[in-house]
């Protein structure tokens, strides 16, 4: 044999014997088990809290020891096939449920719990054939526990067999841990066969006994529109939700409280967060971040939700608790940044702007906080700096193509280049009106004939949009511009009357009378540049921030 | 010289806001008051109910679809399009979702071209050269010869969607093609095509992830305005900052209510040049509390529900709710999606909507509209009855409940495969996750496409029936996502193109031997353009058959304009009504079927 071959030889064995290592003994069953149980290959469980993967890990490690001892006892095999079943389900991986449940029910076929279970994984996975069938063979074994006809109502439901599932559903009635699921069974068959009267009645009675069934609002609402009674729906439709209604089911209760991990808790945090109700998302992100440690994202979206609670100092300290533990979080910098901003510590807010911009170029909220931190000092360069970048972005918000117009104007920037970035914004937003409304004045002045023309047809259209007196006064002006000034006297005498009417105060409407003396004397009336200084920044609002600014990741 | 506004024209502006402010508000006052008088019913208390004895429900058929054999003829016709994801290991969420297909006649010698959309290769991770769409010329015959690079179709972009449109009004259908990315508008010149789409304006932006759009004349001004469905805001980085897994998987595509909706947008045709009336128009819907767009769209149908002439909209938006843009003329929407029933599923939740399609299907003012889910929801069907809104999703009665849940549905589409006279609907179907079955053992990667015929007889009315029989067509395992019907071999049944993602695309031959009899209608107006929107009756062995012509038919994909009229038995037209979309009727009789009958706006 050739050293080469005996080398590849040793590296077959090793590779061989590692594989025999990696298998556990549920991926390969040991030799007594094969044909008798089916085997599970090991999942990837990387999407999983660790406490949530330990807590698979090891039932998969009881059970691997199990499989390999021959005198361990059935049942204590079956048990621990059904709890890495129920751990399975209840972590979304069916396949596996499916084959640890079928396991605990080869070893343990009258026990109902393997035979219910198995048939709820294939009701969650909407296979309804299969659940029916399965729970047919459940029934057997317990014919007495409730909620099976329920179960079995929801399967013939999604088969199309109402009026089987009816019945049921009807027996379900008189059972109280079903009553609020059974009428929304029974009215969503009302709904479908167009009974709307009674459907409405149903789905009320559901809500009675069950109100926080929200999932329910909406088909009652479309019960309502076909009865005509549009505002009753119109007040369900409001309160969107889908929560079903509450079912008492003890086994599935079991299998429910199996699943705690921080991840239920951050994803109820957000649901509260989304209905505004903060003190709940307080909580539990608090619960979350309890069970889970240290998890910077989730003590953010905490500090986040205890600002929206009302309580400021709190979400301060969390902030500030956050980057000195965790000084690369780029959305804790900024967060911290808008809250000094609003609370008038400029230098403290402009410093964290910074910060958050050296961790994340592209920061998007960082970016136009520091542009508008700067706009308000009136550093107009700097400002503009920041402005440019969004609007390279080409972002949608048209105030930031507005004051980054603005900033340009306070660096007294040439007045063609202005212009060209006026034409650019109103090319970008062409049905805003702003835009169009500054350019007018810019054409109308201007030495060119078309200019002048096109200030009057841009006049033109936005007077017919908004026949109101300021946009009548740039059309005066662009009609004046065009030699129109009987048009233009008219429509400022328009003005005036009205200023008059409204009492405007006398200095303004001096001016308003100057302005038409201009135009009934067949001149132009004199044109002020636009002053950056005119434009001011509304206030950081904290409360805006806070609420809206997107977390890719929240938690 | 150039002269700057004064402090005073400041002023003006925000004086203009002010008036804004006090319009709406006065608008709204009225809107209230109006509410208040119309709707006045009393509010009850909640009564015990009260179960009646059983409702006999509508008793199900001992009908059998008819076999309707669809062969693969994709490699005999000469169709070797294979899709590009760009998949390379990081799950991106694009990569998931497919392109798009169409039929149209690109050249006008009247037979149906094929056009699939292509999606590419990710910059950085090209395993090949730039993944180009593919544009096949039918010989008239079936068989078809790649035609892109000498028309001027090679495109190298993330490709989605198609838009068949002649929005120059000059006879030559001009393609859309919406993107990840910018999208790009290439005018047909002539059986060339050139890219227009910066002197249209209708590239959308760089950051828009732009599906299913829509030529659509909404304001009856006879021009074509265009609707593009926009996604979701995505990047990489947000997706793979997001890192969504799976367990039993790992890494994995994310869903959607992962990311921020995104605004669809709305392009008024002002002769040639687009303007985009997204805001003003009532397009963009956004959420009261944050602000941030409320829609995900991935398919649209125009359809004009409520019939005043004016083309609607309809949006499948997937994970949130369906909108129904009613168009209130004059370039303005009002969104009533929930008041009319097709928001939500009826559990009250909103499905992973798809792609859409809609249809008089009953051959009576009813209307069915069919939105393709995620798999583990049924398709939905919303349907009106006695011709009456709001809709009710009828799948769990029509028969498309229970064999359409575990499919996850792209393409739905309306057709008469059998040409009896009534609409059947076909679904292309696939999942994202090609190791899906790993963690679902119901699902599969490749997923059977499905026929559902309607059987229309006495004992089995509103209700589909799923065709067993249907040749090669119930045989395939497809990634399915796109999808559109034409007749390519002039035999008048309707043929099927299907494209499916990351695989190759597929052609489907009708080849059904029912007998039956069929016509084919084509609208041209004065000017011998097709135009969309209007409505054709056709009556035939005492039946009248409803159908409103559009291009627009279930995920990212287009239809011919010409209508295609199953006779069944019947082998003569009482007569064919032509309602044009100013409102105009045209009433024609017709010498002899199985044929295709031009009807010119001119002719008396």
């Amino acid at each position: 044999m050739s050293r080469s071959s005996a080398c590849f030889g040793l590296l077959l064995t090793l590779w061989l014997a590692s594989g025999i290592a990696l298998a556990d003994s549920l991926s390969e069953l040991p030799v007594a088990w094969q044909g008798r149980l089916l085997p599970l290959p090991e999942q990837d469980l990387s999407a999983l809290e660790n406490s949530v993967r330990q807590r698979i890990e090891k039932v998969r490690n009881a059970l691997d020891v199990m499989l390999r001892d021959p005198a361990a006892e059935h049942d204590e095999i079956a048990e621990a096939w059904g709890k890495l079943g129920a751990l399975s389900q209840v972590y979304l991986m069916h396949t596996a449920a499916r084959i640890a449940f079928e396991n605990a029910h080869r070893l343990q076929p009258n026990d109902f719990r393997w035979a219910y279970y198995l048939a709820w994984v294939e009701l969650s996975l909407g296979d309804n054939q299969r659940a029916l069938d399965l729970f047919g063979k459940a029934q057997k074994l317990r014919p007495d526990y409730a909620p099976l006809i329920l179960r079995r109502a929801e399967a013939l439901r999604g088969l199309e067999r109402l009026d089987e599932a009816r019945q049921l559903y009807l027996q379900a009635l008189k059972r109280p841990g079903l009553k609020a699921a059974a009428s929304a069974g029974l009215a969503q068959i009302a709904l479908l066969q167009r009974d709307f009267q009674l459907a409405a009645r149903l789905f009320r009675q559901a809500l009675k006994i069950d109100p926080a069934a929200d999932g329910l609002h909406y088909p009652l609402a479309q019960a309502l529109l076909q009865l005509g009674q549009r505002r009753q729906a119109r007040a369900w439709l409001a309160k969107p939700g889908s929560a079903p209604p509450r079912v008492d089911d003890p086994l599935i209760g079991e299998l429910t409280a199996l699943h705690h991990d921080a991840r239920q808790y951050f994803h109820q945090a957000m649901l509260a967060l989304r209905k505004q109700d903060y003190a709940r998302s307080v909580e539990r992100f608090e619960q979350g971040i309890a069970a889970g440690g240290d998890n910077p994202r989730a003590a953010i979206s905490l500090a986040r939700t205890r600002y929206l609670a009302g309580d400021k100092t709190g979400a301060r300290a969390g902030l500030e608790a956050v980057v000195a533990r965790h000084p690369d979080q780029a959305l804790a910098w900024f967060l911290l940044g808008v809250l000094d901003d609003a609370e008038g510590r400029e230098q403290q807010a402009l410093a964290r702007y910074r910060k958050t911009l050296a961790l994340e170029p592209g920061h998007e909220g960082a970016t136009l906080f520091l542009a508008r931190a700067l706009f308000r000092r009136k550093d107009y360069a700097g400002a503009a700096k920041y402005f440019d970048r969004l609007t390279s972005r080409n972002v949608e918000q048209a105030p930031v193509w507005l004051f980054d117009l603005v900033s340009h104007i306070g660096m007294r920037e040439d007045s063609r280049v202005i212009r060209r970035r006026l034409e650019t914004a109103v090319r970008k937003f062409p049905e805003n009106p702003v835009f169009r409304s500054l350019l007018v004045p810019l054409l109308a002045a201007s030495g060119n004939s078309q200019d002048r023309k096109r200030a009057l047809a841009l006049a033109e259209a936005l007077a017919a949009a908004r026949p109101i007196p300021p946009v009548h006064d740039l059309l005066a002006r662009a009609l004046a511009a065009n030699g129109r000034f009987d048009d233009a006297a008219a429509y400022q005498q328009g003005i005036v009357d009205f200023a008059r009417k409204r009492k405007t105060d006398n200095r303004q409407l001096v001016a308003l009378e100057s302005v038409l003396e201009a135009y009934h004397e067949h001149r132009s009336p004199p044109v002020a540049g636009m002053r950056a200084e005119a434009f001011s920044i509304p206030p950081v609002e904290p409360g805006a921030v806070f609420r809206n600014y997107q977390a890719a990741r929240p938690y | 010289m150039t002269t700057k506004p004064t402090k005073r024209s400041d002023e003006h502006i925000a004086k203009v806001f002010r008036w804004s402010l006090l319009a709406v508000a006065l608008l709204g006052a009225l809107v209230a008051s109006l509410v208040l008088i119309f709707d006045r019913d009393s509010s009850r208390a909640v009564r015990e109910a009260v179960i009646e004895a059983p409702a006999r429900q509508p008793k199900t058929s001992e009908a059998n679809a008819p076999t309707l054999p669809f062969s693969d003829i994709s490699d005999a016709a000469g169709i070797d399009f294979q899709h590009v994801t760009g998949a390379y290991g990081d799950k991106l969420l694009p990569e998931t979702m497919g392109s798009g297909v169409a039929f149209f006649d690109y050249d006008q010698d009247g037979d149906q071209d094929l056009l699939f959309v292509n999606s590419n290769w990710w910059l950085d991770h090209a395993e090949g050269p730039g993944a180009s769409s593919e544009l096949y010329r039918n010989d008239g015959g079936g068989h078809f010869h790649k035609v892109t690079e000498e028309v001027g179709l090679k495109l190298s972009l993330y490709g989605m969607g198609v838009a068949i449109g002649d929005y120059d009004n000059d006879g030559w259908p001009d393609v859309f093609i919406s993107a990840l990315g910018e999208n790009r508008l290439l005018r047909n010149d002539h059986g060339h095509f050139n890219d227009a789409t910066e002197e249209a304006g209708v590239a959308g932006l760089a950051s828009d992830w732009s599906t299913s759009s829509t030529f659509f004349d909404m304001d009856n001004d006879g021009d074509l305005d265009l609707f593009v469905g926009n996604y979701v805001t995505w990047s990489r980085k947000i997706d793979l900052e997001i890192d969504f897994r799976l367990a039993g998987l790992g890494r994995a595509y994310g869903a959607p209510n992962h990311h921020t909706g995104a605004v669809s947008r709305l392009y008024r045709n002002d002769g040639g040049h687009f303007t985009d009336i997204t805001r003003s128009s009532g397009i963009a819907v956004v959420d009261k509390k944050s602000g941030r767009p409320v829609g995900k769209a991935l398919g649209v149908m125009p359809f004009d529900v409520d019939r005043d002439g004016l083309t609607d909209l309809l949006v499948a938006n997937d994970t949130v709710r369906k909108f129904l843009f009613h168009n209130l003329g004059g370039g303005r929407f009002e969104e009533i999606g929930s008041v009319e029933g097709i928001a939500y599923a009826s559990n009250g939740k909103a499905t992973g909507g798809m792609g859409i399609d809609a249809a008089y299907y009953l051959n009576n003012p009813d209307i069915g509209v069919a939105i393709g889910n995620f798999a583990n929801e049924m398709t939905s069907f919303y349907a009106t009855l006695d011709g009456m809104r709001p809709f009710v999703d009828e799948a769990a009665v029509s028969g498309l409940g229970a064999p359409t849940r575990l499919a996850l549905t792209f393409a739905v589409l309306f057709l008469d495969a059998d040409l009896d006279g009534w609409q059947d609907l076909f679904q292309a179907n696939g999942h994202l996750e090609s190791e899906i079955a790993r963690v679902q053992p119901s699902q599969a990667y490749a997923q059977a496409p499905q026929l559902f015929w309607q059987c229309a007889q006495v004992d089995c009315p509103r209700r589909f029936l799923l065709a067993d029989q249907i040749g090669d067509l119930g045989k395939a395992r497809l990634v399915g996502r796109g999808a559109a019907w034409a007749d390519i071999d002039g035999d008048g049944d309707l043929d099927l193109a299907i494209s499916q993602n990351g695989r190759p695309g597929r052609l489907y031959r009708n080849d059904q031997r029912l007998g039956h009899h069929w016509l084919r209608v084509k609208l041209r107006d004065a000017a011998h353009r097709a135009i969309p929107g209007a409505r054709v009756q056709l009556t035939a062995n005492g039946v009248t058959q409803y159908r409103q012509v559009t291009r627009t038919h279930g995920y990212l994909s287009q239809s011919p304009l010409t209508l295609t009229f199953g006779l069944g038995e019947a082998d003569s037209v009482a007569g064919v009504t032509v309602i044009w979309p100013d409102g105009a009727k045209q009433l024609l009789s017709v010498d002899g079927v199985d044929k295709t009958l031009v009807i010119d706006r001119s002719q008396p």
